[in-house]
């Protein structure tokens, strides 16, 4: 059986907190949602949380066989150049490439995981879990992804408010804290104008959460969930998918204070909270869904080691 | 001699398949509008409310299939023709001096949230309703059974279209579902897994009409001419809309939940405050609702009825629908 999994992760959420009388016109519509974290330098956050994945877990950049850096928005694929001045050179200054440089991360292959949405963490997961399984040389894999909205943006998306986060996780072939058990994705092409079929992609939320969850369920077998890890949307929306899902709602953990949906950075957020309660026992399958503007919906199960 | 026939209803959504069944009769027809005429057959202009003054005395039948037949409309409005408008029926029948039958079309609706196989009985026990138009359709029944009258009711399901081209005079309900779903905007349809659609043609009940006029048993009390066994379920009648709708385009198919699902999602809807979802889910309300209490309803007359197969008929209606309505 292979053990390749989740070694460690790591999440922040921006720096400054934004009460949600001061980002949204209709507060009433959105009471459970406190406000929203916000970050001026999504990628000073996610350096930061890339180096305290590593310091913990006492690895050196050399160890590290490569990175992955994933983000949902296309302008945080590319950093500044140091001239300042745009040119049809600047369009290759990559923001992993740098970050890679940061880290120092010398031995590490550089590989940005877009076009997913708010999915892109879950598919750059089940990438590095392919690879490690794939090529006996790669041990460890960096995952770094985050994304922040730029000043002016609104904050309701889809019915829920979203807040600047960062992520970082280490897949390796060994000494896992979670094995990669089994992951499956939707995507659904037909909704790639997001801006023209908001209601159609709001509707087909609920039905193919469904479908890639119960798919998922059937490549596990007569496994079933033991702990459903949720995000920062709506917690009724949640109840609604446990539900079609025919997993109980005590099985599922909430975050203590709603944070608002981080664009890739939900889970692991979730995951810290679960691990600090002690909700997490070895042998427990645990469940991950994410949905992704593009439009993607994406499941994974993770084992407790 | 040709029976006396009096008719209301003729020019509603069933009109033309009504007026098919009673051409073998001298049919006086109530019209609203006194420049309405159908050959072969006499009008007389008035509304419900004046039936006992202005209807035919001589009738040896009665056909009463006016109705207001919107789920959504006012209280008052549906009280006013479907129970005021039998009540005025009732008092005309009871002034025929030689009325052999009062047939009155009404709705396997009346049932609402009861489960299971329905006997064509009357509903003496006050079901839960999923709108006012049950409602009004149930107590018009109570009235019409508690007359004395020898009235025969006959208990029609969904109307979706007629079988040349798939159209209907007016949209209803269903048509208005389809269209959400055709739309890939209905998330949720609140239903039991075994419920079923049962989805007549507006020519299916012109002949059982026709065919209950003539040659039914009077004795038989209450007629169901639906679809009963051979409804499809849900589930098959919602594969079949999607296969066909993913020959344009990439189909998104609604989950099927239940009562504690449902009422979720219309928690949410509310929360978040979306006006089209908030429509949606009102028609939802007074129509998909029904289908979380599946029934099947027993048939005796419907089985001799000609019927055009449920995925012939939807095929016309969609490619109706698609062209003028969606």
């Amino acid at each position: 059986m292979y053990s390749i999994g989740i070694r460690a992760h790591e999440a922040r959420l921006g720096e400054r907190f934004v009460s949600l009388q001061d980002l949204v016109s209709e507060p009433a519509r959105f009471q459970e949602f406190p406000g929203a974290w916000v970050t001026e330098n999504i990628q000073s956050l996610l350096l930061q949380t890339a180096t305290d994945v590593l310091e913990e877990n006492q690895l050196s950049g050399n160890e590290i066989d490569c990175l992955f850096w994933v983000s949902a928005i296309p302008e945080n694929h590319l950093r500044q150049p140091q001239t300042g001045q745009r040119s049809f050179l600047s369009n290759f200054c990559y923001s992993g490439s740098w970050l890679q440089s940061e880290l120092g991360l010398r031995r590490a292959a550089v590989i940005g995981v877009a076009q997913q949405g708010c999915a892109g963490f879950f598919s750059a997961i089940r990438l590095a879990h392919n690879l490690i399984a794939a090529e006996p040389d790669v041990n460890h894999v960096l995952l770094v992804g985050g994304d922040a909205l730029t000043s002016g943006t609104s904050r309701e998306v889809l019915f829920n408010i979203v807040s600047d986060a960062a992520c970082a996780v280490i897949v390796s072939r060994e000494r896992c804290r979670y094995r990669f058990v089994a992951g499956h994705q939707i995507a659904k092409g037909s909704f790639w104008d997001v801006c023209s079929k908001p209601g159609e992609i709001a509707a087909s939320y609920f039905p193919s959460a469904k479908t890639v969850v119960q798919m998922l369920q059937e490549k596990l077998g007569d496994d079933g969930i033991d702990l459903v890890i949720s995000s920062g949307i709506r917690r009724s929306s949640w109840e609604i998918l446990l539900n079609l899902w025919a997993i109980p709602v005590d099985r599922c953990v909430f975050p203590r204070t709603s944070f608002g949906h981080t664009i890739q950075a939900d889970s692991f957020l979730i995951l810290k909270q679960a691990e600090a309660d002690g909700l997490i026992q070895p042998g427990m399958r645990i469940l991950l869904f994410t949905f992704g503007f593009g439009s993607t919906w994406s499941a994974l199960v993770l084992e407790a080691i | 001699m040709k029976k006396r026939l009096f008719l209301t209803g003729a020019t509603g959504n069933l009109g033309p398949a009504i007026r098919s069944a009673v051409t073998n009769f001298d049919t006086t027809v109530l019209v609203r509008d006194p420049s309405c005429h159908f050959d072969g057959v006499t009008t007389v202009s008035g509304d419900l409310s004046q039936v006992s003054k202005i209807g035919p005395r001589d009738s040896d039948l009665i056909l009463h299939a006016a109705a207001d037949t919107r789920f959504a409309a006012p209280s008052s409005e549906l009280w006013r023709t479907n129970v005021e408008g039998v009540r005025e029926i009732i008092v005309f029948a009871q002034s025929c001096p030689h009325l052999e039958r009062l047939v009155y079309l009404s709705t396997t609706c009346v049932w609402g949230d009861a489960r299971g196989r329905v006997a064509e009985i009357a509903c003496t026990t006050r079901p839960g309703f999923h709108n006012e138009y049950e409602r009004t359709k149930w107590e018009a029944e109570r009235l019409l059974m508690e007359s004395q009258l020898p009235v025969q009711i006959v208990r029609i399901p969904i109307v979706i279209g007629n079988e040349t081209d798939g159209s209907i005079q007016r949209n209803g309900a269903i048509h208005l579902s389809l269209k959400w779903i055709a739309r890939g905007l209905l998330s949720v349809i609140p239903a039991h897994p075994d419920a079923r659609l049962d989805l007549v043609s507006v020519d299916f009940v012109g002949r059982g009409l026709a065919e209950i006029l003539w040659q039914s048993d009077p004795k038989r009390s209450v007629i169901h001419l639906s679809l009963g066994d051979h409804a499809p379920p849900l589930k098959e009648v919602l594969q079949f809309l999607m296969r066909w709708i993913g020959k344009k385009e990439e189909p998104n198919p609604p989950a099927i939940v239940d009562l504690d699902t449902y009422r979720l999602f219309k928690t949410l809807v509310s929360q978040t405050g979306d006006a089209l979802f908030t429509k949606i889910y009102q028609t939802a309300d007074v129509f998909l609702s029904s289908l979380l209490y599946p029934k099947v309803f027993n048939t005796s007359v419907a089985e001799s009825v000609r019927r055009l197969g449920w995925r012939e008929l939807c095929r016309k209606v969609f490619e109706y629908q698609l062209k003028h309505e969606y």
